[in-house]
């Protein structure tokens, strides 16, 4: 019953989404009150029916529904409840609701929070997410059903969630991505309505300015939980690795990286327009093409979704519609966009348009690596690019990039005189050189790369500390400045400081982790480095639906206990999988993780082990959340709070005769 | 901005555009998985290459006479090999068939390392460092596997990983068809 009530939900929204993007559309052009307010009803319905649905399909597997086909696939009675719930998204139709849950749920929060902006912005906007929505809904409705029945034979048991899925990291690193994917379904509806109503100014800047941030956040954390999940569940203590659907998600990433850099620009000076809107139309085109290559089957990747030609099909028409339709409305319109370079090459101007040159350089070569060997095998070769390419060419432009970040932040608008920051920047200098200096200095080993990571990560970080002291901070009380300091520009520095605690974790961990694979008899003790390792037992244990070997290993430093770590090897009982689950001794400076290979012996007692000792690893997650937790103070910048001066012409211009001026602008106090 | 200009960059869009869309509308007609190999049913390229383990053996096309045999492909860059590996230890223990390891465009200690910690079911393994025997082959990417018969011919190909599922409905039925003599 449940099966065929989210069925016919998700029948309603579709329909309610062909409503959303014609009506108000039509009402916009018209100037027919009815039409134009039938906007945000519309979004409601389909918020709510979406959302129906979605539980529909979670009660599904709650109460064990295998005649649910979808159910059956993904779920088993012995499943834990929690796993149960998150398996809703543990395969392509599931996952594919859940985003789509998500992208109303972006569409509700825009009509809510975003009543303030012009009626017709308002309403276009709405209308554009109503037209993405009805795309994925039909391509959920017409080639991925979650609801279909296994009718009338159907199993007694469900064939259990991939247990690589069966852990709280899955639970969620989707949602947050998918937050992250769609959320930037928002800027790409303000651009655009503003494309359509051939009006940008640095007012539609000013409010696509938090939705991409905070989509952006999103991102930021859902790909480092993933990034998370793979180090500590697929046990080669690997952290990225470049694998295409990584890269699906990492693209956007990049895109929408420039795309927040270029809106300061176009809210600030009202310049970079054209780009910006192109950035906007490029990062969204970025999700739906990681959206094809994940879901249809063209990649061979890990992670990727069972292949189905006809739903490529599908999602590359959407695509090409999609883009092809935004490429089309850019060009009409680019030629009104007016272009100003009114600024110097030693300016904030000038350093935000390298970054966004270099970001896209870096989203190309990512794009370029994922989709070589499809373009290589369609001129007959066949090869495939794996994570050594990758490691040679992005490297670069971020390296570039990381300079510029260290100076850019410092300097004015439009015009900086280098005299002014030259003192700044030597200090900088400095510190980042006799850092890095030391830093290598007391390591054996590949100096040159370790000393250039880490001189970049001091060089931002130094850049961030001197820019609260800098000129520009109106404060004269050097204890004020810190407070003095807006929302924005302290997420700014904490993004910044994110980054940088990125790159030394990234830099230490690849250059002086260790990995040892061993022969460990029980009882014995092999010494790795300042640790010692000793295997002291192996038991037999089970889980809810696995059986497993625990082997306990003491780790020891200068003969003191550090931990005891307990690596198992679990047998999946109904998916019939074998499953090595790491074990982690985690800390701010370095992790202990002990991943179990194969028993050598019949009774257990000698065991193939890898250990790895890997240094500054956590400071990767670290250094996203910090940007994560910047971009979320950024977003909350009262700049966007402020109610908008909404200027009366807009109301004229837009409504003629049947909608009063007042009631059109939706000034509503929050 | 003179519109003329304008138009050339949509050109160069349109085009882009155009070409990606029709590169991936080709790259979906041409599945990498269903995709078979130009090699099925032929004799298995001839070459002759190192054993990863043991260096003085030579391994030549000879080595898949007289037994069914299945190639696997795999690297110790490839993460999906890491997912597919359990199988084939678990594999090697109750099947009758030769499994022998296809090492593809690795390092020499990399992939030991790997068989050392994921375990080695392989009868033999075959180490093509430069990649050359895995392109003869027509291999995608890591992991793939070829059926081979015992008259070296390869009866089919499989890309991606292979587990219960896939071994029963792919592989199975072709076995059990080159054991009744076809």
């Amino acid at each position: 019953m449940q099966a065929e009530f989210g069925h016919y939900l998700l029948v309603l929204a579709f329909f309610m989404t062909i409503a959303l993007s014609v009506i108000p559309m039509i009402g916009t052009v018209t100037k027919q009150s009815a039409l134009v307010y039938s906007a945000r009803p519309l979004v409601y319905i389909i918020f709510a029916s979406v959302t129906g649905s979605f539980l529909c399909l979670e009660y599904a597997f709650l109460i064990d529904d295998f005649s649910v086909t979808y159910v059956a696939q993904h779920s088993n009675s012995l499943l834990p409840v929690r796993y149960k719930i998150s398996a809703v998204w543990g395969g392509h139709e599931g996952s594919f609701l859940l985003w789509i849950f998500i992208l109303s749920g972006w569409m509700f929060a825009v009509s809510i929070k975003a009543k303030a902006l012009p009626l017709m912005s308002y309403t276009r906007i709405l209308s554009v997410l109503g037209m993405i929505t009805c795309g994925f809904l039909a391509f959920l409705i017409f080639t991925s059903n979650p609801f279909d029945r296994l009718l009338p034979y159907f199993p007694v048991d469900g064939s259990d969630l991939n247990p690589l899925l069966q852990d709280f990291g899955m639970i969620i690193h989707p949602p947050m991505l998918y937050m992250g994917y769609v959320g930037f379904a928002v800027s790409f509806a303000f651009a655009i309505s503003s494309l359509i109503e051939g009006k940008w100014d640095a007012t539609w800047a000013r409010w696509t300015r938090p939705w991409t941030t905070t989509a952006w956040v999103f991102l930021t954390l859902g790909i480092a939980l993933g990034s998370w999940w793979a180090y500590y569940e697929l046990g080669w203590g690997g952290w990225w690795m470049w694998d295409p659907v990584e890269n699906a998600s990492f693209m956007p990433w990049l895109a929408g990286t420039a795309l927040i850099h270029s809106l300061a620009v176009t809210d600030k000076r009202n310049s970079f327009k054209g780009w910006t809107l192109a950035l906007a139309l490029t990062t969204f085109s970025l999700c739906l093409l990681g959206t094809f290559l994940v879901r249809s089957g063209v990649i061979t990747s890990v992670h990727s979704f069972s292949s189905d030609p006809g739903r490529g099909i599908f999602i590359l028409t959407y695509l090409g519609i999609v883009i092809g339709a935004s490429i089309f409305l850019f060009f009409m319109r680019s030629g009104k966009i007016t272009k100003k370079v009114d600024f110097s090459l030693f300016s904030k101007d000038m350093f935000l348009l390298l970054n966004n040159i270099l970001l896209i350089c870096a989203t190309f070569s990512v794009l370029y690596g994922t989709l070589y060997p499809m373009i290589a095998e369609a001129f007959g070769r066949k090869l495939s690019v794996g994570a050594p390419w990758f490691n040679m060419i992005f490297p670069v432009p971020m390296a570039v990039l990381l300079v510029l970040l260290g100076i850019g932040p410092l300097l004015n608008w439009k015009k900086h005189d280098f005299s002014q920051v030259k003192s700044t920047l030597i200090k900088q200098l400095a510190i980042a050189l006799f850092i890095s200096g030391a830093v290598t200095f007391f390591n054996d080993d590949h100096y040159l790369w370790v000393f250039i990571g880490v001189f970049l990560s001091i060089w931002v970080a130094s850049s961030s500390a001197f820019f609260i002291i800098s000129p520009n901070n109106k404060s004269t009380d050097n204890r004020l400045k810190f407070k003095r300091l807006s929302r924005g520009n302290l997420g700014m520095l904490a993004a910044h400081l994110g980054i940088a605690v990125t790159t030394v974790g990234i830099v230490i961990t690849s250059f002086y982790s260790i990995e040892r694979d061993l022969r460990f008899v029980t009882g014995k003790t092999v010494t790795l480095g300042e640790y010692s390792f000793k295997l002291v037992n192996t038991e037999a244990v089970s889980g809810d639906n696995y059986q497993a070997s625990k082997v306990n290993f003491e780790v020891y430093k200068d003969n003191q206990l550090v931990n005891q770590l307990s690596p198992e090897k679990r047998h999946y009982v109904t998916g019939k999988q074998m499953m090595t689950e790491a074990a982690i001794d985690p800390s701010l400076w370095r992790d202990i993780y002990i991943s179990l290979g194969e028993p050598l012996d019949k009774s257990r007692q000698v065991w193939a082990v890898r250990i790895y000792v890997k240094p500054f690893i956590r400071w990767i997650w670290l250094g996203t959340l910090l940007m994560g937790a910047g971009g979320l103070l950024a977003a909350l910048d009262k700049r966007y709070s402020r109610k908008q001066k909404i200027t009366d012409d807009i109301a004229k211009k837009d409504i003629k005769i049947d909608i009063e001026p007042s009631v059109a602008t939706c000034k509503e106090s929050p | 901005m003179s519109s003329k200009f304008s138009y050339w960059k949509m050109t160069v869009v349109v085009v882009i555009f155009i070409g990606f869309i029709g590169l991936f509308f080709w790259a979906l007609s041409h599945d990498p998985r269903e995709l078979p190999s130009q090699l099925i049913n032929q004799p298995v390229p001839e070459f002759s290459v190192v054993d990863l383990l043991e260096p003085e053996v030579i391994h030549t096309q000879s080595m898949f006479n007289e037994k069914i045999t299945l190639l696997n492909v795999w690297a110790s860059w490839c993460a999906a090999c890491y997912s597919e590996h359990p199988y084939w230890n678990q594999f090697t223990q109750t099947s009758q068939l030769q499994l022998v390891g296809l090492n593809y465009n690795d390092k020499k200690e990399k992939a030991l390392r790997f068989l050392e910690s994921q375990g080695n079911p392989y009868k033999k393994v075959i180490f093509d460092q430069s990649g050359r025997l895995g392109i003869d082959f027509g291999v995608y990417g890591a992991p793939e596997t070829f059926l081979i018969g015992p008259d070296a011919r390869v009866r089919y190909r499989h890309v991606g990983v292979v587990n219960s599922k896939v071994f029963a409905t792919k592989f199975k039925p072709l076995i059990n068809k080159i054991k009744q003599g076809f």
